[in-house]
C-alpha cells in the first residue's frame, strides 16, 4: 500500500521539458557524482517514509518500506531498464506455443540466509503460498496476524495449477493465456524469494529470510536493520565480493523536512522522497551541489478510487461529474510545484495502456451538467465524503485543494479526518465512498490489471479457490479474486474482456490496441478518476556506486523506482 | 477612566482587535481564507495584494489568520466559561461544604491532573470524535463542540482547585463565620459572601486560562486532531511545518498573532491580579 | 494525626487516585462506538477476534475489563501493539522511551532551576529597580510564547539557517556525550523557557515575602553580608514553593512534551501516546497513559516527603504555578 493521497501542477514549457526528459532519459540525474573504486566496510542510515508491519504474504510492504526489505530479499525474475522482465533468481522461463504453460528452472548455487539451498520445492512453496494454496492447507497463517495469502492472490488468480517438474524446475499452468507471464510473477517487485522456513514456520511475518545481499538483523515498526550477507551468490565485476556495506540501519521518517535536513547534514546517507507530497523538498535538493538526486520516470499513476457499490459513485453522472471538476493543472502548480506532468489518461504516457480517448479530463461546464444530471437521477445532491490522514500536514492540503475543486463544480464534500491505520483498515475491503490511493504503476499492465478487472482468474470455474469456499463458508468471505484488489468494485465486461484478450496477445503491437480500447472504455464509464502522476526520488551523501552493478542476467537495472535503488553494489566513500 | 500603562492599552487594543476579528471578520473585505492563489504561491511578506503573503498552498497568510481568530478565540472562551463556571461551582462548593464532598472533589481534580493536559485532551478528542458509520464525516460544529467539551474537561479540575483555595481563604473570615451563626441559609452566603470575593481571582486565572487554552488548540492542530475544515492558528501552523525551511514567514504570521493573544491575556491576567492583591492588602 | 497515619493516609489517596485515573481511562476506551478487537485485528477471522476479545477481556463488562487490565498491569504486562505483521510488547516500546523522557525531563528541569534561581533571587534582591524590570519583562514575554512556536523558531535558525545543531533525532549517551547534548540542546531550550518564568515569578514573590520577615531585619541588624542574608535565611526558606512546582510539572513533562517530541523526533513517551491515537492502539494508550499518571503521582508523593507537611495553602500554590 502506497501512501494514501497523493498527487499535484504547473507552467506548461516546464512541463514539457520534465515530460521529455523523463521519457527519453528514464531516468535524471543531479549534483555530484561519486567516486568509482568501491571501498568496503561502513554502517548507513537511510531514511524513509513508509514503515514496517511485518515480512510475510499479507504485510504488504509500501514503497519505500519495500527498498529495505529488498536488501534481503530478491526477486524471480527483475526488470531490466528498458523495462524487459528478465531471469534472476530463475535461470530461465520459457512458455508453450498457447502462453499456457510456463516452464521456470531456478539458478544453480543460490542458498537462503538460513543455509538451506533454493530449488525447485522452494519455488513451488513460493507459488503456493502467494496464490494462497498454503495458507488453505494450513501451512501458513497459523500466526494470528497473517492469516491470508494478501494481495499476491489477485496477481496469481490465473495460475490454474503449479507442478514441481525437476529438482530445479517447476511447471505453472494458467488458466488464459498469458504472453508476459513474468511480469505477473514480477508483480512490480514484490514476488520475494522467501525460505520455506520462514513461510511455513510461526515467525513468517517478524523474521524475513531471503537470498539477498543483505541479512535480517532487527526490525521495529519504524526500523529495520540489515547486516552484510558473507555468502552472498553474486560478485562485482572484478570478481570481488558483495555486498561493499556492512549494514544498513532503515528509519521511518514521515515527515519531509527531517529527511532533507537528514541528508544535508550527513545523518542520513541517503533518504527517498516522493513528488506526491514532496516537490519542493525535490526541487530544492536538485539545486544542491553536496547532494547527489535521481529520480524515477512518472511511472506512477495514482488513482481516486470511487466505490460502485455505495451512492453516490453507483451512479456514472457522479463519477464523471467528478473527474470533470478535478483541475489537474492546477493541482500540478499548487501542489506538485510543477513537478509532474497534467494527466490526460487514467495511466501516463510511458505505460502501454496510455490512451486519452474518452478521459474526462478538467472541464467545469460538464462536470456542473452532470451534477445536474445526477440530481435529476437521484432527486439528490451530489455530496461524498473525502477521506484523508489528519495528521500529515500534506494530505490535508490535497483534501482541502480537492474539496474546493469539487465543490466549485456545485458538489458537497466532508474531510473525513482518518489515522493512517484506519485509511488502511477501511480501503481493504473498500468501506469509503472514495479513496485516493497510488496502486497503479510501471510502462505494463501486470501490476495494473489486477486492480480494474472484477475477477483475475478471468472466470476460471475450477480455481481452488473456489472449491475450497464452497467447502467452507468462512473463505466465501475471502474476496480473493475481486473487490480486495479492484477496491472500486466495479464490473465492466466490455472492458474486461479486452484487457484479458490483450493480456494473451503475444504480438506487442496488437496487445496495445487491445488495452488502449480498454483504457477508452474505462474512461467512458469514468470507472476510476486521478488527478496526477508522480516520481520517487532519492538524495544522498557520500555514496559511491549508485545503479552501477548491472543484472545478473547482464543489462541494467533500473536505476530508481518507488522502492528506490539497489543496494548491493553501493559502498560508503565517508 | 482607569489608569493603565502602555502595555496593558496594548493588550487591551491587540484583544479588542482579536475580538472585532472573531466577530465580524467575515463582514471585513478580506479574502477568502481557503482561495488556492495559484498565481501566487509562497509569495512572501508585503506582496501585492497579500500583506502577509501566502502559504505555498497559495493560501493567504493574513485571510487565515484573521478567519483562524475566529476559531480560535472562540474556542477559547468557549472552553474557559464553561470550565470556569464548572469548576468554580465544584471548587466553591467543595470548599464551603467540607468533610466527604470536599473529600471526593479533591480527588476527582486530582485524578484529572494525574494525567499531562496535551494527553487528556488529545485522548478526549480521538475517542469523541469517532463516528460509527464511516462515510459520515464529523461535521465541523460537532468537531468543535467535542475539541470545547475536551478542553473544558481538561480546565475542571485546575480552575476548581482554585476556586477551592481561594473559597478556603473566605470561608474562614469572621463575616461568613457570623453570617452562618445568624442562621443565613447556605446558598444565600455563598452568593452574597463568596462569591463576589472569590470571583476576581477567577477572573484573572480567567485570562491566563484563555492563553493556554489557545495554546492546547494549536498543538492538538499540529498533532492532526483540531478543526480540519476550518482556519485556526495552529492549523495554519501544522499546514506550514514542512515549509520552514523555504518559507518561513508561513510560520511567523500564525505564530505572531497567537503569541501576541497569548501575551495580552496573561498580561492582563497578571494587571487583574495585581489590582486584586493591593485591594486585599487594603483589607 | 501521628505521622505513620498520615503518610499512609496519603499514600492511600495517591493510590485511589491512581485506580480512578486508569479505570476512566478503561471506560473511555470502552466508550468508543468501533469494535476494539476489529480495531485491533482488521483482517482477522471472527474466531480470532474472539481469541483475543477474551485475552483482553473486551468480552466481560467494563469492570471486567478494567481488572484484567489492572492485573496484568501490575505484574508488568502492558499489552501489545498490534499491526498486520505481528505484535510488539508495549514495555518494550516504553523501555525505550522512558529514558528519552526522563532525560530530557532532567535537563529541562536542571536548565530551568540554575537560570531560574539565580535570577529569581536577583530581581528578588533588586525588586522595583531595573534589574527586575528587564527579568521580570523578558520573562514575560517569554513564557507567552508557546514552546512548540519556540522549538520551530529554534529549528528555523540553528538548526537550518546557521546549521550548528542537528534538527531531529535522539542520541543515547553511549553515541557520545557531545552526540547526546547536541541533539538535546533544542529540545531542552524550548521546554525550560516557560519553566525558567515561572519558576522565577515563584521564587520572586516568596523571596520578597521573606525579605520582609523580622528575622532578616534581625539578620541584617547583627551586620550579616547582603550575600549570606539573600541565600541562607531568605532563599532556603523560600524555595519550597520552587521545589513543590518544579517536582509537579516532572509528570506533565515526561508526558506531556508531546509537540516537542513530535517536532525533534525524539520518540518519547509522549510520542508514544501519539502514536497509540494515531495507530488506534487503545490498549497501548491505556496502559501508556497509566505509566504517565504513576510518575505524576510518585512525584506527587515525593514533595509530599521532601516538605514533610504540606499546607493546604502550599498545595493550592503549585497548582497556581
Amino acid at each position: 500500500m502506497k501512501k494514501l493521497f497523493t498527487g499535484g501542477r504547473r507552467k506548461v514549457a516546464a512541463v514539457m521539458a520534465i515530460a521529455l526528459v523523463a521519457s527519453l532519459s528514464q531516468v535524471t540525474t543531479s549534483g555530484a557524482s561519486g567516486a568509482s573504486t568501491p571501498k568496503r566496510g561502513g554502517n548507513i542510515t537511510v531514511g524513509i517514509f513508509d514503515s514496517f508491519p511485518g515480512f510475510c504474504m499479507a504485510d504488504n510492504l509500501a514503497n519505500s518500506a519495500l527498498m529495505g526489505a529488498r536488501t534481503i530479499y530478491e526477486t524471480w525474475v527483475e526488470q531490466r531498464a528498458d523495462g524487459k522482465i528478465v531471469p534472476y533468481v530463475l535461470k530461465s522461463f520459457e512458455h508453450s506455443a498457447d502462453y499456457k504453460t510456463w516452464n521456470l528452472v531456478v539458478r544453480d548455487g543460490i542458498k537462503f540466509h538460513d543455509g538451506t539451498p533454493v530449488d525447485g520445492t522452494a519455488l513451488l512453496l513460493n507459488l503456493q503460498a502467494s496464490r494462497g494454496a498454503l495458507y488453505l492447507n494450513g501451512l501458513i497463517g497459523k500466526t494470528p496476524k497473517s492469516p491470508s495469502s494478501g494481495t499476491g492472490a489477485g496477481f496469481s488468480a490465473n495460475i490454474a495449477d503449479v507442478i514441481q517438474t525437476g529438482a530445479m524446475s517447476v511447471t505453472v499452468k494458467l488458466y488464459n493465456a498469458e504472453a508476459n507471464y513474468p511480469d505477473s510473477l514480477y508483480a512490480s517487485g514484490r514476488n520475494f524469494v522467501r525460505s520455506v522456513g520462514q513461510i511455513t514456520g510461526a515467525t513468517c511475518s517478524t523474521v524475513p529470510v531471503g537470498t539477498g545481499a543483505f541479512k535480517y538483523v532487527s526490525h521495529k515498526l519504524t526500523e529495520l536493520v540489515v547486516a552484510k550477507n558473507e555468502n552472498y551468490w553474486r560478485k562485482d565485476a572484478k570478481g570481488g565480493a558483495l555486498p561493499y556495506l556492512d549494514g544498513i540501519t532503515f528509519t521511518f521518517l514521515p515527515d519531509a523536512q527531517p529527511r532533507v535536513s537528514g541528508v544535508k547534514s550527513g545523518s542520513l546517507a541517503a533518504t527517498m522522497f516522493s513528488s506526491a507530497s514532496e516537490a519542493k523538498q525535490i526541487l530544492a535538493l536538485q539545486k544542491d551541489k553536496k547532494v547527489t538526486t535521481i529520480s524515477s520516470p512518472l511511472d506512477y499513476y495514482p488513482t481516486i478510487w470511487l466505490n460502485h457499490k455505495v451512492a453516490p459513485f453507483s451512479s456514472k453522472n457522479a463519477r464523471l461529474a467528478f473527474s470533470h471538476s478535478l483541475d489537474r493543472a492546477k493541482w500540478l502548480k499548487v501542489r506538485q510545484k510543477g513537478l509532474g506532468t497534467v494527466p490526460d489518461s487514467i495511466v501516463g504516457p510511458n505505460n502501454i495502456m496510455y490512451n486519452k480517448k474518452g478521459y474526462a479530463g478538467y472541464d467545469l461546464k460538464k462536470a456542473k451538467e452532470y451534477v445536474a444530471a445526477y440530481t435529476a437521477e437521484t432527486g439528490k445532491a451530489l455530496e461524498f465524503s473525502l477521506p484523508y490522514v489528519s495528521a500529515s500536514a500534506d494530505s490535508t492540503a490535497n483534501a482541502q485543494l480537492m474539496k474546493e475543486m469539487a465543490e466549485a463544480a456545485g458538489m458537497k464534500v466532508n474531510l473525513l479526518s482518518q489515522t493512517t491505520a484506519e485509511a488502511i483498515q477501511k480501503a481493504f475491503p473498500m468501506q469509503y465512498q472514495m479513496l485516493p490511493l497510488l496502486l497503479m504503476e510501471g510502462t505494463g499492465t501486470a501490476f495494473i490489471v489486477p486492480f480494474i478487472v472484477s475477477d483475475t482468474s478471468g472466470g476460471n470455474p475450477t480455481h481452488f479457490l473456489r472449491g475450497a469456499a464452497k467447502l467452507s463458508p468462512a473463505l466465501a468471505g475471502l474476496q480473493i479474486f475481486y473487490s480486495i484488489l479492484n477496491i472500486s468494485s466495479f464490473k465492466d465486461e466490455v472492458s474486461e474482456n479486452l484487457l484479458f484478450a490483450a493480456r494473451a496477445e503475444p504480438n506487442a503491437a496488437k496487445a496495445k490496441k487491445l488495452y488502449q480500447q480498454a483504457t477508452e472504455q474505462l474512461q467512458k464509464e469514468a470507472h476510476v478518476a486521478n488527478i496526477s502522476f508522480l516520481q520517487y526520488t532519492l538524495s544522498y551523501n557520500k555514496l559511491g556506486g549508485v545503479g552501477e552493478l548491472g543484472l545478473a542476467a547482464g543489462g541494467p537495472r533500473r536505476l530508481i523506482t518507488n522502492f528506490g535503488i539497489d543496494w548491493t553494489g553501493v559502498w560508503s566513500t565517508k | 477612566m482607569p489608569k493603565f500603562t502602555k502595555p496593558t492599552w496594548f493588550a487591551i487594543g491587540w484583544l479588542g482587535l482579536m475580538l472585532f476579528f472573531s466577530l465580524f471578520g467575515w463582514l471585513l473585505p478580506f479574502k477568502p481564507w481557503n482561495f488556492v492563489f495559484e498565481d501566487d504561491l509562497e509569495v512572501g511578506l508585503f506582496s501585492s495584494g497579500h500583506l502577509l503573503g501566502t502559504d505555498s498552498n497559495g493560501y493567504d497568510l493574513l485571510s487565515s489568520a484573521v478567519a483562524g481568530t475566529r476559531m480560535s478565540i472562540f474556542i477559547a472562551i468557549a472552553a474557559v466559561g464553561l470550565g470556569g463556571f464548572i469548576g468554580s461551582v465544584l471548587g466553591i462548593l467543595a470548599a464551603y461544604l467540607r468533610g466527604k464532598i470536599d473529600t471526593v472533589m479533591v480527588t476527582i481534580f486530582n485524578v484529572g491532573l494525574s494525567v499531562p493536559n496535551l494527553v487528556l485532551a488529545l485522548a478526549l478528542v480521538s475517542v469523541l470524535a469517532t463516528n460509527v458509520d464511516i462515510n459520515q464525516a464529523v461535521p465541523t460544529w460537532r468537531r468543535v463542540m467535542v475539541l470545547i467539551m475536551s478542553l473544558t474537561i481538561v480546565l475542571i479540575p485546575i480552575l476548581g482547585r482554585i476556586a477551592r483555595g481561594a473559597t478556603l481563604s473566605w470561608s474562614g473570615r469572621e463575616f461568613v463565620t457570623a453570617a452562618r451563626s445568624m442562621g443565613m441559609k447556605d446558598s444565600k452566603i455563598i452568593l452574597k459572601h463568596i462569591v463576589p470575593n472569590v470571583l476576581p481571582a477567577l477572573i484573572a486565572v480567567a485570562f491566563l486560562a484563555v492563553g493556554v487554552v489557545i495554546i492546547a488548540e494549536a498543538s492538538l492542530s499540529i498533532l492532526g486532531v483540531g478543526i480540519p475544515d476550518g482556519a485556526s492558528w495552529g492549523g495554519m501552523i501544522a499546514r506550514g511545518r514542512n515549509d520552514l525551511e523555504y518559507a518561513p514567514h508561513v510560520l511567523y504570521v500564525p505564530i505572531v498573532f497567537l503569541a501576541l493573544t497569548v501575551i495580552s491575556t496573561n498580561h492582563l491576567g497578571d494587571v487583574v491580579r495585581a489590582k486584586l492583591d493591593s485591594r486585599e492588602a487594603k483589607v | 494525626m501521628s505521622k505513620i497515619g498520615f503518610w499512609l493516609q496519603r499514600i492511600a489517596q495517591l493510590l485511589i487516585v491512581l485506580l480512578l485515573v486508569t479505570f476512566g481511562v478503561s471506560l473511555l476506551l470502552r466508550l468508543i462506538p468501533v469494535d476494539l478487537a476489529t480495531i485491533l485485528l482488521p483482517v482477522g477471522t471472527e474466531e480470532e477476534r474472539d481469541i483475543l476479545r477474551n485475552e483482553l477481556g473486551f468480552d466481560k463488562g467494563p469492570i471486567g475489563y478494567y481488572l484484567q487490565w489492572l492485573g496484568n498491569f501490575v505484574q508488568g504486562d502492558f499489552g501489545k501493539i498490534y499491526f498486520s505483521g505481528g505484535t510488539e510488547e508495549v514495555s518494550d516500546h516504553l523501555k525505550n522511551a522512558m529514558p528519552r523522557s526522563l532525560l530530557l525531563m532532567v535537563y529541562t528541569q536542571v536548565l530551568a532551576l540554575a537560570i531560574a534561581i539565580p535570577l529569581g533571587v536577583l530581581s528578588a534582591y533588586r525588586a522595583g529597580r531595573r534589574a527586575d524590570k528587564i527579568i521580570s519583562n523578558t520573562l514575560f514575554a517569554l513564557s507567552s510564547i508557546p514552546n512548540f512556536a519556540i522549538a520551530l523558531l529554534l529549528v528555523i535558525f540553528i538548526g537550518v539557517k546557521f546549521a550548528w545543531l542537528p534538527t531531529l533525532g535522539y542520541a543515547p549517551i553511549s553515541d557520545g556525550v557531545w552526540e547526546h547534548f547536541k541533539h538535546m540542546i533544542m529540545p531542552v531550550i524550548s521546554l525550560s523557557l516557560g519553566l525558567i518564568a515561572t519558576y522565577t515569578r515563584l521564587l520572586r514573590a516568596d523571596m520578597i515575602a521573606a525579605l520582609r520577615e523580622d528575622y532578616v531585619t534581625m539578620a541584617a541588624s547583627k551586620g550579616l553580608s547582603d550575600r549570606r542574608i539573600l541565600w541562607r535565611h531568605v532563599f532556603r526558606p523560600s524555595s519550597m514553593t520552587l521545589l513543590t512546582s518544579a517536582a509537579l510539572s516532572m509528570g506533565g513533562l515526561i508526558g506531556g512534551a508531546i509537540v516537542i517530541e513530535s517536532i525533534f523526533a525524539t520518540y518519547g513517551v509522549g510520542f508514544e501516546v501519539f502514536a497509540a491515537i494515531a495507530g488506534r492502539q487503545y490498549v497501548a494508550l491505556q496502559s501508556t497513559v497509566a505509566v504517565i499518571a504513576l510518575f505524576y503521582v510518585f512525584f506527587n508523593l515525593v514533595v509530599d516527603i521532601s516538605s514533610g507537611f504540606v499546607d493546604p495553602r502550599t498545595r493550592d500554590r503549585r497548582v497556581n504555578a
